[in-house]
This record gives structure tokens, C-alpha cells and sequence, in this order.
């Protein structure tokens, strides 16, 4: 580049070279167009030595590591996420202003990778909005699938690979790794595993972990702890009591990650919860009786109307819709 | 499956030249060590296509047997990598397009082929490709989203707009502003552009 540029005239330059590989790789170049581009380069080597430079950075993308895993879209083999299409259609009906979130990149691999480096349990935050599910992969080969508004803390160490669940939950595919457990902490339950995977919700008043395959070890604090096996699920509410253990359907219960809910004799408030991740209009249980009421329903997540009008159809409720908030509240009896 | 394609990558050596039957031997060390995971990565940018991700592996290797000095080749995992990408992306004729305008404008001394064995500019040193990554990690979700489908992908405005809602401007600037970024992480790293 010309020693003589003053540096706003360079990045003026630099500028039009990344409107000019955005323009020729937008698909809709036109023949002016493309004439204005020559025209361009012509008219000074400071143009082709911006452009030539832009290009090679352009060029040399694909050798980043694992660039293809920021890519959150595409169908994935080690995690099988696919992007719910009813989503956007629900987001739109609550006239969300987030819906471009649910298109959204894998993240951090390189944030973790410097945490290794370090060889100290640095923490990094990722967190997913409304209506957002993001894969992430982490540098030791783990594949994450963060659930719609959630938020989680990772840190990676020379002895340890740790994730706390701050709120909401996560479908872990943990990569084998016998010098170094992966334990997955969320309100005051431990899951730890060195290969494997689960799947954790932090819920209003209970965390569960459903295990796909491979086994592993959920603890308290209190150094009360259980194996877990492929196929099996086990809740722990706040109190600290451990549920017990209970085969599960995969498809009903990871079926998050493709739009699809399905609860049998869950709790109402967890529902709730979960359908909340999903929305700006709230959904509210008026009455805290009623958050035990046991449901067992199945619906797409663009389907939460017709799920509420089912509910209110068989249970002793009232769905009462303002703009802003859907409240829950007890039939009154007549 | 996967016989039966090394095989058929095995005949395209044969056809490419005989002398070259040592490379042969390389070619399969590095098909038993690399197939797979490679056929996973195109996987996760292209799906299952199309374009197959096993045809643009094939067409990888295959291309890897052209060559009569694969023993130099330091990053074979990153070369089929990127053989394959250039594949997929050929296959779509504004990608063809733009490179052939690119290619129109520079000198080979200019712009170096994309399949070469060796990295082909200083962006492609592993300290730059580092800075590129940490750079990458610090682009907003929609960056990236738009930086790996246009780059990786290949994927026109349109698509782009027809899979994430947003307008054709909307993905120009925060394409632009992707590339602002890693042009400023370089710029720092390097010093003296």
C-alpha cells in the first residue's frame, strides 16, 4: 500500500473494496456494475492492493478450524439440531421484534480455545434471547444445544471441563475425555460425565436430567448422589429431594430442539416455563395451586393457542389474553 | 459406499497418469485418515445437499492424486477442506462469476489459485488464520451467519434473505461490517498495511 495514504483515505479505500466483495458475491451484479468495478480498480494500485488484500483474507476463511461449526443452520450430525420452521411463524403472531435471532451462529470456539490456553477456569457467559436455540461447540469436541432463553457459564481447565446453568437448559453431547470430567452444575444439582449425552432443564422449582446414552452421575451438594444410564430421567426440586428414577420417551423430551413439546403429567408451571421461553406475551398462573395441576398435552410451539384453549377445555381454568400478558387463573364455580 | 468411491477415486488416479502410482499409496493413507470427518464438515455446511457432501469429498481427493508432491503436504485435513468448499461453491454461477471477474482483473502473481498444496498467502499462515479465528469470535451471531453462508456456502443475498428475513442491504452492510472486522484484526496483527 502507498506509504502516502493518510489512514482515513486508506480505510475509505478499504471500505469501498468490502462493498465492492460484498456487491460481486451479493448474486445480483449487474453488467454497469460490474464495468464499475473495473472502473474502480483502474483508477489507482491503491484500489487493487486493497482489493487483492481483502480477497486473500476472503480466500483464507475456509482454513480457519471448524469455521463450518459457526454455522448453526445447517443440519447437524453429532447433535441432529434442525431449526424448528414454526418458530418464526409464532414469533411473529407475538409480534416479537427478535425473530432474526432465531437464525444464529455457533459461537466461542475460540474463546474457549484461549481459555485452555490459559490452563484456568476463565468463565465465559453465552446466553440465548427469546425464541433463540443456539448450538455450540466447544474446543474439547462437545456439542452444545442451548434452549431458548437461556444462560450458561463455561470454564475450561487443565483438570475440569465445567458448565453452570444460570437458567433455562442445554442438550449436552459430550466428547470422552478420562483426564478431564464434564460437569454440568444447575441450582445445586451436579451432573458429571466424561462422555456422553443429556439433557438438563433448569426449571422454576426443579432441574432434570434426562440421559440419552452413555451414564452419569447426578449429585447434590450434600454428597447425595445417583447413576443414570442411557434412556433414564431423574428430577431433583429445590428442596433437594431426589425424584425417582424414570424411563423416557427421547422424542418427547428432546424434542424442544425441533419445535415440538410434549409433557405427560407434567406440571403445569413447568410448561408454562418452557412455553415462556418463547415468548414476549408472558403466560402467568394466577393462582399457585394451580402450578401443580398435572397436564399431558403435546403441541407445536406456533400451537400455544390451541394448547391453552385444550387446557382450559378439560381443567378447571380460565385463560384470560390482554396484549401484553396471557394469565392463567381458576375457574370461578357458579 | 465408501469402497466403492476410493475406488472409483483410485481409477481417476490411474486415468490421471501411471507414474504417478506412488502417490497412490499417500492418496490412501490420507483417504483411511480423512474421508469421514471430512464428509461431517461439508455435511454441516452443505447438508445433504446438494451438493453431496461425498461427491465434493471425492472430488477432493481426486484432485489430491493431481498432485505428484502430496508427501509436502503439511495440512492435509485443511486442503481437502478447502478443495471441497471450492467445489460446492463452484456449482453455483454467481460465485463462478465473481471469481471470474476477480481472476479477470489480477495476474496469477496477483491472486494465487485456491487449490494450492501450500498456504497461498500470508493471510494463510497459522498466526494469521489464529487472528482470523479470535477475530471471527467476536462478530455478532448475524455476522457470522452471514460471513459463513456468503463465504462457505456460497449462497446469494437472496438466500440469504429467503432463510433469516433479512432485506438484501440489511445482509450487504453486516457482510461488510463482518469483513470490517477481520480487516481490522489483521491490520493490528500485522502492523504495517
Amino acid at each position: 500500500m502507498n506509504e502516502g495514504l493518510t489512514p482515513a483515505r486508506r480505510d475509505d479505500i478499504d471500505a469501498k473494496a468490502r462493498e465492492w466483495m460484498s456487491h460481486l458475491h451479493s448474486g445480483d451484479i449487474t453488467e454497469q456494475e460490474q464495468a464499475g468495478f473495473h472502473a474502480w480498480l483502474a483508477e489507482s494500485s491503491d484500489h487493487r492492493a486493497a482489493f487483492r488484500r481483502l480477497n486473500d483474507l476472503w480466500t483464507s476463511l475456509d482454513r480457519v478450524p471448524h469455521i463450518e461449526n459457526q454455522l448453526v443452520e445447517a443440519p447437524r450430525e453429532a447433535a441432529n439440531v434442525t431449526r424448528p420452521s414454526g418458530w418464526r411463524a409464532v414469533l411473529q403472531v407475538a409480534n416479537f421484534r427478535v425473530a432474526a435471532t432465531l437464525v444464529v451462529a455457533v459461537a466461542a470456539v475460540v474463546a474457549l480455545a484461549t481459555s485452555q490456553m490459559k490452563h484456568q477456569a476463565d468463565g465465559h457467559r453465552f446466553a440465548t434471547d427469546l425464541g433463540e436455540v443456539r448450538a455450540l461447540g466447544l474446543t474439547d469436541g462437545s456439542q452444545l444445544v442451548l434452549r431458548a432463553d437461556t444462560e450458561i457459564v463455561t470454564a475450561m481447565s487443565s483438570d475440569e471441563r465445567a458448565v453452570t446453568i444460570q437458567r433455562g437448559g442445554a442438550y449436552f453431547d459430550v466428547s470422552k475425555d478420562k483426564a478431564r470430567p464434564f460437569v454440568v452444575s444447575a441450582g445445586g444439582v451436579d451432573v458429571r460425565v466424561h462422555g456422553t449425552a443429556f439433557d438438563v432443564l433448569k426449571g422454576p422449582s426443579s432441574v432434570t436430567v434426562s440421559v440419552t446414552h452413555g451414564h452419569v452421575t447426578v449429585s447434590d451438594h450434600a454428597a447425595h448422589s445417583v447413576e443414570l444410564t442411557g434412556g433414564q430421567q431423574l428430577t431433583v426440586t429445590e428442596d433437594g429431594s431426589f425424584g425417582a428414577i424414570v424411563e423416557f420417551d427421547t422424542q418427547r423430551v428432546l424434542g424442544w430442539r425441533d419445535g415440538r413439546f410434549s409433557y405427560l403429567n407434567a406440571r403445569l408451571e413447568d410448561i408454562v416455563a418452557d412455553i415462556n421461553r418463547y415468548r414476549t406475551q408472558k403466560i402467568v398462573i394466577e393462582d399457585p395451586a394451580l402450578a401443580d395441576l398435572r397436564i399431558t398435552t403435546m403441541f407445536r410451539a406456533e400451537n400455544v393457542d390451541q394448547m391453552l384453549a385444550g387446557i382450559e377445555a378439560t381443567e378447571p381454568v380460565t385463560v384470560v389474553r390482554s396484549p401484553s400478558v396471557i394469565v392463567i387463573r381458576r375457574r370461578e364455580q357458579h | 459406499m465408501n469402497l466403492r468411491r476410493l475406488k472409483s477415486v483410485a481409477a481417476d488416479a490411474r486415468q490421471i497418469a501411471d507414474a504417478r502410482a506412488g502417490n497412490l499409496g499417500v492418496v490412501e493413507r490420507l483417504y483411511r485418515d480423512h474421508w469421514k470427518n471430512l464428509c461431517v464438515r461439508l455435511r454441516r455446511v452443505f447438508g445433504n445437499g446438494p451438493p453431496e457432501p461425498e461427491d465434493l469429498a471425492q472430488t477432493a481427493f481426486t484432485k489430491l492424486i493431481e498432485y505428484t508432491d502430496t508427501a509436502r503436504l503439511n495440512d492435509p485435513a485443511s486442503f481437502l477442506f478447502r478443495i471441497a468448499i471450492n467445489a460446492g461453491r463452484d456449482r453455483r454461477r454467481h460465485i463462478v462469476r465473481a471469481n471470474a471477474l476477480i481472476e479477470a482483473q489480477f495476474s496469477s502473481e496477483d491472486i494465487e489459485p485456491v487449490d494450492r498444496i501450500t498456504p497461498s498467502n500470508v493471510y494463510e499462515t497459522r498466526e494469521c488464520i489464529a487472528v482470523t479465528e479470535q477475530a471471527i469470535a467476536t462478530l455478532t451471531p448475524k455476522q457470522r451467519e452471514v460471513l459463513i453462508r456468503s463465504r462457505l456456502r456460497g449462497e446469494t443475498f437472496e438466500q440469504i434473505q429467503d432463510a433469516c428475513g433479512w432485506s438484501k442491504a440489511d445482509i450487504s452492510r453486516t457482510l461488510q461490517a463482518a469483513l470490517g472486522v477481520l480487516q481490522s484484526a489483521m491490520r493490528e496483527y500485522l502492523g504495517h498495511e
